[in-house]
């Protein structure tokens, strides 16, 4: 994000990031701004949010956090937000309490609150010393996973909203978990999973048992009472696991059945059906084969491929959820002739209510008072903040970065654009289709395969030996044939898939994702939309060119002035020339003088003033108003840079242009070489972008994009229509994005993927998204999921290899029930330990092959 | 041998038993989070 460009030396921009010797701030690890650098500082920070929650947490005696964390950042990370950005007055409202938290024993209370930048093990420590941060806290406990905190604290001693502005300064600014219902009813379905695999594994281990004795009886000989009492305690244990943790798959196959599908579950279910049936009939009549230790063994590791399927799937969002990641929880509102804090839900279209500076909007409305600029990036895509004034329609979710500006709400809540977006993201992700297994696709073939080779075994041995040993081989041979490798195995490899892909930084949420995308090639190509701000791109302005007077002084007197910016023209200039106060003397900025009077101007311009001195800064709309010529002289070099999609910031010192400085946001190094990469692999690019033609263009050139594959100026409820569109034309489509705006295309792609340091929102809706910055490691999962695919198909064939002879030997008569029972597990631990090997071994490769 | 008639189902009921711990300790939710815990054992308990 912050890779500081140093000023060029000529006309022409440098892409390269400076080579100068990088100094890193000491909590989130971003390099620093020239301009910050304090010399002889202990500590080095980039921004004064980093500051004081590095303060904060040495001042808790917590310092062992930067010991334990995995390590500094490398790239595009956000640095620490202010804390005083936000405000959680409204959480002490009774209705917030009685919604969003429970009552504990002794007049305690605990809340669930969602915490945003968790990420690793020394998260988990710094957040559960909570109690030492804010006395009143009793505990709190955070899942990694979901990214919940469990806060118990004592009413009578600290306020909910201290303890979540505690949470905010320790750098994890928290919302309440609204959505305790979907995780408990998810929570719960994995547990009654877990426990049938348990109930299963028990019945399987003691059925084994049992079957051990009784293959030794058949060798050394048993007496008959013994042996009949074995085999009706099998039988016992048998049923248990048949009845209990096996009904799922009769009720699959029956499910299946009735909705006229052919699923996994049915020859599972056939084969178990009749096992069962079989055993119990030899069992009472005391004669042949029980089949109980292979069933219960079969039961076990068929569960265990459910249990491991169950938690690849994806978590279900609600809009609400990803609504409250993006708006602020109160706002001010004009009540009784005072602005007075409310929270979210108490104010109402017709409100009048007052967003300061750097605050989110938390409605949509019109702009009554005041003037300033709206970054609306993650909203619309647009990388440039636009101006706004009174009259002017403004939405929730876009941050206010210039002045403090008074609106009229005209919706809340369910009723805003932002809402309205959220909701067709979240249902995007409900409906999108169960891609139909490549495991259940086979089902069909291998029931009518198994089926009708019973048949054939049962007629044959029928009429070469009589109704008892038919029946018998027939139920061996339903019973080895039950696929058993498939149900496993396949869930087991793409578990180890999920496992690899995480230790290179890309996190799966649904194991379909590999299917998905191991389905297109160069023969059966696929669509990647990609979003340009952000994700190609940087999404953050930066200086490419200083062209004209490159005084040093001139320069440090820039930053000097830009040094409390808030537009994200004048933050760029500060990171390329600012200094702070504490400036180091060798630096020329030290030496500065500071301006006697600065004025930001929301219509996108600033006036510095010094002495007789008086310096702007702006756009050209700006220099005019301010009565400050741009010579013709000037012409061609901005509109060669306004052609590019550059933003050009004037120079001027006492009325009189000196400089002209170029921002871009510029391309992520490694975008190209991505694009270039998958598009080999039959991932044709098109660039779906809300920014403006001529930036959008600009990038499209340098990847070498058709015309017609890019699309610039989409509103945020466009893309997921011309993903559709694609998609309707029969091709797949991978949607590359990280903003709001493009959550409801993530959800509405095929595979839709989340770059590293998008908004919460879109890594919600994505299937996966990346923990490192950058479009290579799409590349890497594009390969993996191809590898991970292979190898699903290898091991298939090996499974059914083994079901093959084993069927074989039944059709013969050869397969007695110790055989069967070597052969199952055998089967299924070669496919194992071939998954095992083979994704442990993996080292990248090409998606192109 | 007839040892078999009392020490099976003593064998029976003593996984029964082991298997109730297990769901008591699932319906308890301390199988839920699996990734948490196995970080948090690796911090000193210096408080």
């Amino acid at each position: 994000m912050s890779t500081l460009t140093p000023p060029p030396p000529s006309l022409e921009p440098s892409r390269d990031a400076t080579n100068r010797e990088a100094v890193t701030c000491d909590h989130c690890g971003l390099p620093v701004p020239k301009g910050l650098i304090v010399a002889d500082a202990e500590h080095q920070f980039c921004c004064s949010g980093c500051a004081s929650v590095y303060r904060m947490i040495h001042g808790c005696d917590l310092g062992r956090y930067y010991d334990l964390r995995d390590q500094p950042n490398t790239g595009d990370q956000t640095p620490a937000t202010a804390p005083s950005a936000h405000r959680y007055a409204t959480f002490d409202d009774t209705a917030f309490l009685e919604a969003h938290s429970q009552p504990l024993q002794q007049g305690l209370r605990h809340a669930d609150l969602r915490l945003a930048g968790v990420h690793c093990a020394a998260c988990v420590w710094l957040i559960e010393r909570l109690p030492r941060v804010c006395p009143g806290v009793i505990e709190a406990r955070l899942s990694l996973r979901q990214t919940v905190a469990r806060v118990v604290w004592d009413p009578t001693k600290v306020a909910l909203s201290e303890v979540a502005s505690a949470l905010h300064r320790l750098g994890y600014p928290p919302h309440p978990a609204g959505d305790s219902d979907a995780r408990t009813t998810r929570l719960d379905g994995e547990r009654k999973m877990l426990i049938r695999v348990g109930i299963a594994g028990a019945c399987a281990g003691n059925a084994m048992l049992l079957a051990v004795a009784l293959y030794m009886g058949l060798i050394d000989g048993m007496a008959a009472e013994f042996e009949a009492f074995l085999r009706w305690v099998s039988m016992g244990i048998g049923v248990v696991a048949l009845c209990g943790p096996g009904a799922l798959f009769f009720r699959g196959a029956w499910a299946g059945l009735r909705t006229r599908r052919v699923t996994l579950d049915l020859p599972i279910a056939l084969a178990l059906g009749v096992g069962g049936l079989a055993g119990t009939f030899n069992v009472v009549a005391g004669r042949g084969e029980v089949y109980f230790d292979s069933l219960c063994v079969l039961v076990f590791l068929l569960l265990v491929g459910r249990y491991l399927q169950m938690r690849q799937q994806r978590r279900t969002t609600d809009a609400v959820t990803l609504m409250q990641s993006l708006t602020p929880v109160g706002c001010a509102v004009w009540r009784g002739g005072a602005w007075v804090e409310v929270s979210l839900e108490a104010i109402k279209p017709g409100d009048r209510v007052r967003v300061p500076s750097n605050e989110r909007l938390p409605i949509d409305g019109v702009v009554v008072a005041g003037q300033s600029s709206l970054d609306t990036a993650s909203l619309t895509g647009e990388s440039r903040p636009t101006p706004v004034r009174a009259g002017d329609a403004v939405f929730a979710g876009s941050q206010n970065v210039g002045a403090a500006l008074e609106i009229d709400v005209h919706a809340v809540g369910p009723e805003t654009r932002l809402a309205r977006l959220m909701e067709d993201a979240a249902a995007g992700v409900a409906a999108k289709p169960e891609i139909v297994r490549f495991a259940d696709r086979i089902a069909g073939v291998c029931t009518v395969c198994v089926v009708g080779l019973a048949g054939v075994v049962f007629g044959g041995w029928w009429i070469a030996a009589g109704l008892e040993p038919a029946v018998n081989h027939a139920v061996a041979l339903l019973i080895v044939a039950c696929p058993c490798a498939l149900g496993l195995a396949t869930p087991l490899t793409l578990a180890l898939g999920i496992g690899v892909a995480a230790r290179r930084d890309i996190l799966v949420k649904d194991a379909a994702v590999f299917e998905k995308l191991a389905a297109v090639d160069a023969d059966r190509p696929g669509v990647l939309a990609l979003d340009k701000t952000g994700t190609i791109t940087r999404g953050q302005l930066r200086v490419v060119a200083w062209v004209g007077d490159e005084d040093a002084q001139l320069q440090a007197d820039v930053g000097l002035a830009e040094r409390d910016a808030r537009h994200p023209a004048g933050q760029a200039l500060r990171r390329a020339y600012g200094s702070s106060s504490r400036g180091s003397p060798t630096d020329p900025a030290h030496e500065r003088p500071a301006f006697t009077r600065v004025v930001e101007d929301p219509r996108g311009g600033l006036t510095a003033e010094r002495g007789d001195t008086t310096l702007h800064l702006g756009n050209a709309r700006f220099l005019i108003t301010q009565r400050v010529a741009i010579g013709t002289a000037w012409h061609d070099t901005a509109e060669r840079y306004a052609q590019r999609g550059a933003s050009l910031v004037w120079v001027a010192v006492n009325r009189k242009v000196v400089a002209l400085v170029a921002l871009e946001d510029a391309m992520r190094d490694d975008s190209a070489a991505a694009v270039a990469e998958l598009s080999r692999g039959g991932w044709s690019p098109a660039i779906l972008s809300g920014d403006l033609d001529a930036a959008v263009h600009a990038v499209a050139d340098e990847l070498q994009l058709d015309a017609d594959q890019v699309h610039p100026q989409l509103a945020p409820e466009d893309k997921p229509q011309l993903v559709q569109r694609y998609r309707d034309a029969g091709r797949p489509v991978l949607m590359v994005g990280d903003g709001v705006n493009d959550a409801a295309a993530l959800a509405a792609a095929d595979v839709g993927l989340a770059v590293h340091g998008g908004a919460e929102a879109a890594m919600a809706v994505a299937d996966a998204y990346t923990a490192r910055p950058g479009l290579s490691p799409i590349t890497e999962l594009v390969a993996l999921s191809r590898y991970t695919v292979r190898l699903i198909r290898q091991n298939l064939w090996v499974s059914l290899g083994y079901n093959a002879s084993a069927v074989g030997l039944a059709a013969a008569g050869l397969l007695t029930p110790w055989i069967a029972a070597i052969l199952l597990p055998i089967s299924s631990l070669t496919v194992l330990s071939l998954a095992v090997s083979r994704l442990s071994r993996w080292k990248g490769g090409r998606p192109c092959r | 041998m007839s040892v078999i008639y009392l020490m099976i189902p003593l064998a029976v009921v003593l996984a029964g038993a082991a298997l109730w711990g297990f769901v008591w300790s699932v319906k308890k939710g301390q199988l839920d989070d699996l990734d948490t815990p196995p970080k948090r054992m690796l911090f000193d308990d210096e408080d």
